[in-house]
């Protein structure tokens, strides 16, 4: 098998999944030579797969190696510093960046794709790759002028890294907990206050979340009142912010990839956005953010996949490789298909924001030349939706995949996958965080339901229905089941609907199965696309729109009574 | 200075190559192909000169299918100035891609070629001496370090050869084959991906060279390696050492 950190599976949606015909239209009008620019981003996807490659390759034996804190001085592990260098020289930091500030403006798509590649080859790496697009998107869409000018070309080319600055020791979860204050002197903006467990906190950008001091009292508790703040570590006149990084964590996984404790002493920063809106620019980073850590996911799991499927093909126990045992050939079916389907949700997800981009710049614009626009704008809010529902529900699956997949790829190298070298034991402990950081998968959940709530879910439903009619002739089999599992749903919603707090208890339940059934149908588009893909659309059908049934009848067998229950288990 | 570099697409060294069953060659389906990892090594070089000299130009050539467009494009990625395909959907042996190359040197007029020193899929190693000699330049074959004189005018090259290292020097025009320690080819980089797109790429079907292209050297079979035999536990190093004395005749 070759390296392929090309998936298969990003080829075919590339070449087939993509409306890149009206993509450019909407961004460009049609003057856009299509085949050319799609065969750039595969021309750009085969260089990263060599440089993954190496990286890997790199990586390889440096697993454990820490990160340190030299005089004050964030220091990655060399390997780690070598993996970026190599991506720095090839231009690939910063793939999604404005091309009025040297980046490239490639669609969210191939920035999904490229993480998941460095991710599959080193993933502490990708901790610090899968920041900059989103911390220099932020800076581009709510910075001045100036501040643009002054910090995104760095950006581009790589010499300059940001991270954000969000959690403190009692606001994890819950933002509206943030007790940073930021104060006005002069028209300046100055901050105090400690963060934790700030990914890549040696950069020389952080992007701070802190309470506003004009509001401060008024506004704690909520997430009203927050602004967001550039703060460089050296200030525009080359002198010292006071910034520190006071620890580095010791942590369970990505050792290469840096966490740190910063304290902030007054130290000077500029306004992104809005003063007291920071919340919402804060959003618009964390939501590209989830769709990285989606993508980190996937390239763990695949990268634990693989490793798996090899030794079990070489492991001899009772005379046969153990692949032959059903139950180790249903293990790894099992994590294929896992991240086949996760893959298929994230895919579909960025092709959507890309399209629902390209979307609000034809709006933006004065012209005409791509259709009605009044229509237009309907299909853009309609995305819009969606995005909400479908962002959430990406890092959800493709993290908790991750674990489940990194799990399994222990248990099939037996003993030696519990060593302290094993190489699966090693994936594992870098996917669990991938459940927790950028926002956990109970958090996920719930904004997924809280966007169900909404609406979300019947466009969704609406939408997966479409798609199945129109495969209905082509796989009748297969779309009946997974029209039964719409139906499914639809069936529990009564008894979701009966009170809220009976709904977040299904949270989990409700986004699994509404995974299923879009996952479901966009693997049967894949399938009529590519043959080769039937058989595995069809597992997954036969599998999960049982799992959605069974579900679907938990949910409506019970009510909110099942969480007093649960408390008296609990003996609270 | 000019430069030509010929590359050659052949498959990814990192994939199982698997023999056709009738023996007539291997099974291309599914097979990733990359530049030959001697020619990405000779591109590199041309590059670093052109680097280091500015106004240098770099020009790559290839012969064969119009499936060697990719690696043209991958070439220009990663900074050559422009390419030529020549068309042919023939194996071409090594007398007569020199022949070819030979017609282009007369065309493109460039002060050095620059080539690798075989191509991994026929290990045939003759390209560059063949070409050397049609066009009566002075050669400098596996070359692991190259260097100018101030001047530009003459080149001085290192060479692996069995036991040691032997240093030549010619004036230019001349031909330069490299080896495996010369350097470590660059990526592709995402600016350069970009600029290749503008980058000419100029196809010349092989019958307007004008060049007798019948083949001269025929391939009558293909077939794999023999698999390796089980190996023999022994009991004693003395055994061992007299294993290898008698039966192996190695010691």
């Amino acid at each position: 098998m070759a390296h392929e950190f090309f998936h298969p599976d990003m080829q075919l949606f590339i070449d087939h999944r993509v409306d890149w015909a009206r993509y450019f239209q909407l961004l460009r009008g049609t003057e856009a030579d299509l085949e050319a620019e799609v065969d750039t981003y595969r021309s750009i996807l085969s260089t990263l797969d060599e440089i993954c490659e190496d990286i890997e390759t790199g990586a390889l034996g440096h697993w454990h190696e820490e990160v340190r804190l030299v005089d004050g001085k964030v220091v990655v592990p060399p390997h780690i510093a070598a993996g970026y260098e190599k991506l720095r020289k090839a231009g690939l930091v910063c793939l999604t960046l404005d091309p009025a500030y040297g980046g490239y403006g490639l669609p969210i798509l191939l920035n999904s794709h490229y993480l998941e590649m460095v991710s599959r080859a080193d993933t502490s790496l990708m901790t610090i790759l899968g920041l900059q697009a989103g911390v220099a998107g932020d800076i581009q869409k709510y910075g001045s002028d100036a501040l643009k000018q002054q910090y995104l070309p760095r950006f581009a080319s790589g010499e300059l890294q940001g991270c954000m600055d969000l959690t403190e020791p009692q606001a994890g979860s819950d933002l509206g907990a943030i007790a940073t204050r930021v104060t006005e002197e002069d028209g300046r903006y100055f901050v105090d206050g400690s963060k934790i467990f700030i990914t890549n906190g040696g950069s020389g950008v952080h992007l701070v979340l802190a309470r506003d001091g004009a509001t401060y009292d008024q506004s704690k508790g909520t997430t009203n009142g927050l602004s967001l703040i550039l703060c460089p570590v050296e200030l525009p006149d080359g002198t010292r912010n006071k910034i520190t990084v006071a620890r580095v964590e010791t942590k369970m996984g990505i050792h290469g990839s840096p966490t740190c404790a910063i304290e902030f002493d007054h130290a000077e920063g500029f306004l992104l956005g809005e003063r007291g809106n920071g919340f919402r620019a804060m959003l618009d980073l964390m939501n590209q953010a989830r769709i990285g850590v989606a993508a980190q996911g996937i390239g763990i799991a695949e990268a634990a996949f693989r490793k798996a499927r090899s030794y079990a093909l070489e492991r001899v126990q009772f005379g046969q490789p153990i692949i032959q045992q059903p139950l180790v050939k249903s293990m790894l079916t099992t994590m294929a298909l896992d991240i086949k389907s996760a893959r298929a949700l994230l895919y579909r997800t960025c092709a959507m924001i890309d399209l629902t981009d390209a979307l609000a710049a034809y709006l933006k614009s004065g012209r005409d030349d791509a259709g009605d626009r009044t229509k237009l704008q309907e299909e853009y809010e309609r995305n819009m939706q969606l995005i909400r529902f479908f962002t959430p529900l990406c890092k959800y699956i493709g993290t908790e995949v991750a674990t489940r997949v990194t799990r399994n790829g222990i248990q099939i190298h037996g003993g030696i996958g519990y060593m302290a070298e094993s190489v699966a034991g090693h994936y594992h402990s870098d996917a669990i965080i991938t459940t927790i950081y950028e926002g956990t998968s109970e958090i996920q959940a719930s904004f997924a339901l809280r966007e169900m709530s909404k609406g979300a879910l019947f466009t969704a439903l609406e939408a997966t229905s479409e798609e199945l009619k129109k495969l209905d002739d082509r796989f009748p089999e297969e779309t009946r089941h997974v029209h039964a599992g719409i139906q499914a749903i639809n069936d529990s919603l009564p008894g979701l609907m009966t009170d809220p707090s009976y709904a977040i208890l299904n949270a989990k339940h409700v986004c699994d199965m509404m995974i299923d059934v879009v996952v479901a149908a966009e693997l049967l588009l894949q399938a009529e696309v590519d043959p080769s893909k039937h058989l595995a659309a069809t597992s997954f059908i036969r599998s999960r729109m049982a799992m959605v049934d069974m579900h679907a009848k938990r949910i409506q067998g019970g009510d909110v009574t099942r969480l007093d229950r649960y408390t008296k288990i609990l003996g609270l | 200075m000019k430069i030509l570099v010929p590359i050659k697409r052949v498959p990814d060294p990192q994939t199982n190559i698997s023999v056709k069953g009738d023996g007539t060659g291997i099974v291309t389906d599914n097979v990733k192909f990359v530049i030959n990892p001697f020619c990405e090594i000779a591109l590199e070089e041309a590059l670093r000169i052109k680097e280091q000299q500015g106004g240098a130009e770099v020009v790559l050539v290839s012969i064969g299918q119009k499936v060697a467009q990719e690696q043209l494009r991958t070439g220009l990625a990663m900074g050559a100035d422009r390419a030529i395909l020549v068309l042919s959907d023939d194996e071409l042996d090594a007398a007569t891609t020199a022949a070819l190359l030979a017609k282009l040197v007369d065309q493109e007029k460039p002060e050095l070629v620059l080539a690798g020193k075989q191509a991994i899929d026929d290990d045939a190693n003759q390209t560059g001496q063949i070409l050397a000699s049609m066009l009566d330049w002075p050669q400098a074959t596996f070359a692991s370090k190259v260097e100018f004189s101030g001047d530009k005018k003459d080149v001085t090259v290192t060479r692996e050869v069995d036991g040691g290292l032997e240093t030549v020097a010619f004036t230019l025009p001349g031909v330069i084959t490299t080896d495996l320690r010369l350097n470590e080819p660059r990526y592709a980089s995402l600016p350069g991906i970009m600029k290749a797109r503008k980058k000419e790429l100029k196809e010349i079907p092989l019958a307007e060279l004008g060049v007798d292209a019948k083949p001269r050297v025929k391939t009558h079979k293909v077939s794999p390696p023999p698999k390796r035999a089980a190996g023999r536990k022994v009991e004693t190093v003395q055994e061992l050492v007299n294993l290898l004395h008698t039966e192996a005749k190695l010691i």
